[in-house]
């Protein structure tokens, strides 16, 4: 099964996304999201300008964890969720993961922009097919 | 998954990739505005992404459910 990407020219390097919809089980939210395939990040990781729009409280969200990345380090809530995406055919596709919430401040505004990631814990399940002069990207299992 | 959320990510996936066709088309219109987009049609768009969402919200709309995105001039580089 084939789950369809889309490559967003927004990006310098232009970037592999995939649409999603999540369920934040703790928080009793759904919500829609384009995520990066980030085969560098660990985790699947929510970020500031979802936040904002997804409108998340993590106050009673269990205690945060900390990550590396070239900025510094940021904190971040982990939360159980599952993660919908669709398959070329149209088939859903469910994963079950703990997605992480960023609770560091914001450092800067244009931060905002950054999308939200799918990360290794979710991208180690398929093949990840990606050619940009093809212009095609997908997962796969 | 239900009927709901599956009719909802094909929809999501429809607005995304109109959102990615359109990214010029729009950038004329909404030059380093974030725009929310559902149903392959600009909803609204405003230069503060916090005024944004609470003007979707006092229409009664969802943002959590809506496509918003930043129409930046020059592309986003980031190293994530």
């Amino acid at each position: 099964m084939k789950i369809p990407g889309y490559i967003n020219y927004g990006y310098r390097p232009p970037a592999p996304f995939v649409a999603a919809a999540i369920l934040l089980r703790q928080l009793n939210m759904r919500a829609r999201l384009p995520l990066l395939l980030d085969t560098g990040a660990s985790n699947t990781m929510i970020l500031w300008g979802d936040i904002e729009r997804l409108g998340i409280d993590t106050s009673k969200m269990k205690p945060e964890r900390e990550f590396s990345g070239l900025g510094g380090l940021i904190g971040a809530k982990p939360t159980a969720s599952t993660i919908s995406l669709r398959s070329d055919k149209g088939e859903p596709i469910e994963e079950n993961v703990e997605v992480h919430i960023v609770t560091s401040a914001c450092p800067h505004p244009k931060l905002k922009l950054l999308p939200s990631i799918l990360g290794r814990d979710i991208i180690n399940k398929y093949i990840l097919n990606y050619s940009y002069d093809a212009g095609k990207v997908h997962l796969e299992k | 998954m239900s009927e709901d959320v599956a009719i909802a990510l094909t929809d999501f996936n429809k607005d995304f990739q109109w959102f990615l066709r359109s990214r010029d088309e729009l950038l004329l219109k909404y030059e380093d505005k974030w725009v929310a987009i559902h149903s392959k049609k600009v909803l609204d768009t405003d230069e503060n992404l916090t005024t944004l969402v609470k003007r979707l919200k006092a229409k009664g709309l969802k943002p959590e459910q809506i496509l918003v995105q930043f129409l930046s001039k020059e592309p986003i580089e980031a190293i994530l």
